[in-house]
């Protein structure tokens, strides 16, 4: 069981990992084009806000995608541990 | 091919799968206490058997007074020292068990994470050798080493903690034989530290990304990269820095006779791949540690056998009890 629960903690932790290098390239990616535009004076301090709201806006959807990573591991800490429990009674 | 297959058939899924998982990322294993993480020691029934005089027992019920030590490679774990045999035959024979069989010598076979840095596996089995010699059923006269790749460095790196910390089990140590271990790197690792050094300078956000998943990989895969035995080489330094080898100078060590047993690509001896790709991993100027003078008379080529069949071929055990024949007379 312990080996499980060694794969269970390596899934959630590569999960959080990978969402956290995908939402760096996702906002390095969006952000070309605006970076681009951020060079022109006119549209500098509208393209810096539009900036922001991208980047708020992705942000919050990787953010989403770890909550629910975390929910996943702790729904699969209690069933692991409910095995655990049963197996521990059948061997007693 | 067809025997290639059937070798890997073989051998158990879940502890490949385990062993090469250790040999990744091991250290971010141990790190995060993760339940994955392969302890060193001697296992039995894939399960690790804590020292006593019983538990030798037993791993081996019959000890004699000369043992076998063998230390797997990188990403390995003792399974590959097994022979490939027929299909659905379950018993491997090894060199551990030809060299019961044929002198006397109770074989151990240890079992370690292969991502640790090689001081901190080295410094561990000289731990573990010490523990051995004050729980063994029997008074220990004489070691024989076996390490494959990693195996040889960690067991070098473990006299150098032996010595240090004036244990005595390594002065039993008689013989060494490093098959294709990486004495100075190897070029695989050297590629990868070259790969991401160049992904990482283009200023580009998907290259940077590529580049830091390729360094995600252990610390001892990096300390293949050029022979770190010791906390000096590595301590303080920055790993992923572009080909920089801050490796100290470690002596053999002294009463016992060291031999380099070295793979190539091809059968010819003379073919210029075999200077190029060694055994497809270690170059044979790593593999003989640099073809070293005192060493000169102790480095044998093995002409087409690849690195991985260095630790399962009859005819390096042949050239064991060579070795060891010549020794007895």
């Amino acid at each position: 069981m312990s080996k499980l629960q060694g794969i269970k903690d390596l899934v959630q932790t590569s999960i959080d990992q990978g969402a956290k290098s995908v939402e760096e390239i996702h906002k390095a990616i969006s952000n070309m084009p605006l970076n681009v535009l951020e060079k022109i004076d006119i549209l500098e301090s509208s393209v810096k806000m539009t900036k922001t709201i991208q980047e708020t806006s992705i942000g919050s959807i990787y953010d989403m995608i770890r909550k629910i990573n975390q929910e996943v591991g702790k729904i699969a800490d209690a069933v692991l541990k409910h095995v655990d429990k049963e197996e521990e009674k059948e061997n007693y | 091919m067809e025997e290639k297959l059937q070798y890997w058939k073989n051998l158990s899924l879940g502890n490949l799968c385990l062993s090469f998982l250790n040999g990744a990322i091991g250290n971010f294993l141990k790190e995060t206490k993760n339940e994955l993480a392969i302890e060193m020691g001697f296992y039995l029934n894939n399960k690790l058997i804590p020292l006593s005089k019983k538990n030798i027992l037993k791993l081996t019920p019959e000890p004699t007074s000369k043992i076998c030590v063998l230390l797997h490679g990188l990403v390995c774990n003792e399974e590959l020292w097994n022979f490939p045999t027929e299909p659905n035959v379950t018993y491997n024979e090894n060199y551990g068990t030809l060299l019961q069989k044929d002198y006397g010598y109770t074989p151990l076979f240890v079992r370690y994470n292969t991502g640790l840095h090689v001081s901190e596996n080295g410094r561990t089995f000289s731990e573990l050798m010490h523990n051995l010699e004050s729980v063994y059923p029997k008074c220990i006269e004489e070691i024989v080493i076996i390490g494959h790749s990693m195996g040889g460095m960690v067991a070098k790196s473990g006299f150098h903690y032996a010595e240090l910390t004036n244990c005595f089990w390594q002065k039993k140590v008689s013989n060494v034989f490093y098959l294709g271990s990486p004495h100075m790197g190897s070029y695989v690792e050297k590629t990868a530290n070259i790969t991401s050094s160049i992904l990482s300078g283009i200023k580009n956000p998907i290259t940077k990304i590529i580049s830091d998943i390729i360094n995600i990989r252990s610390d001892g895969i990096k300390d293949m990269r050029f022979g770190n035995l010791i906390d000096e080489d590595w301590m303080g330094y920055d790993s992923n820095a572009f080909m920089e080898n801050n490796r100290n100078y470690v002596t053999l060590l002294k009463n016992a006779k060291h031999y380099m047993f070295i793979g190539t690509v091809s059968n010819d001896p003379e073919h210029i791949a075999n200077k190029v790709f060694g055994d497809f991993t270690v170059r044979m100027n790593s593999a003989s540690q640099g073809y070293h003078k005192s060493l000169k008379d102790h480095v044998k080529i093995f002409p087409g056998i690849k690195h991985l069949a260095l630790s399962h071929n009859p005819e390096v055990y042949n050239e064991i009890k060579k070795i060891l024949n010549r020794r007895t007379k």
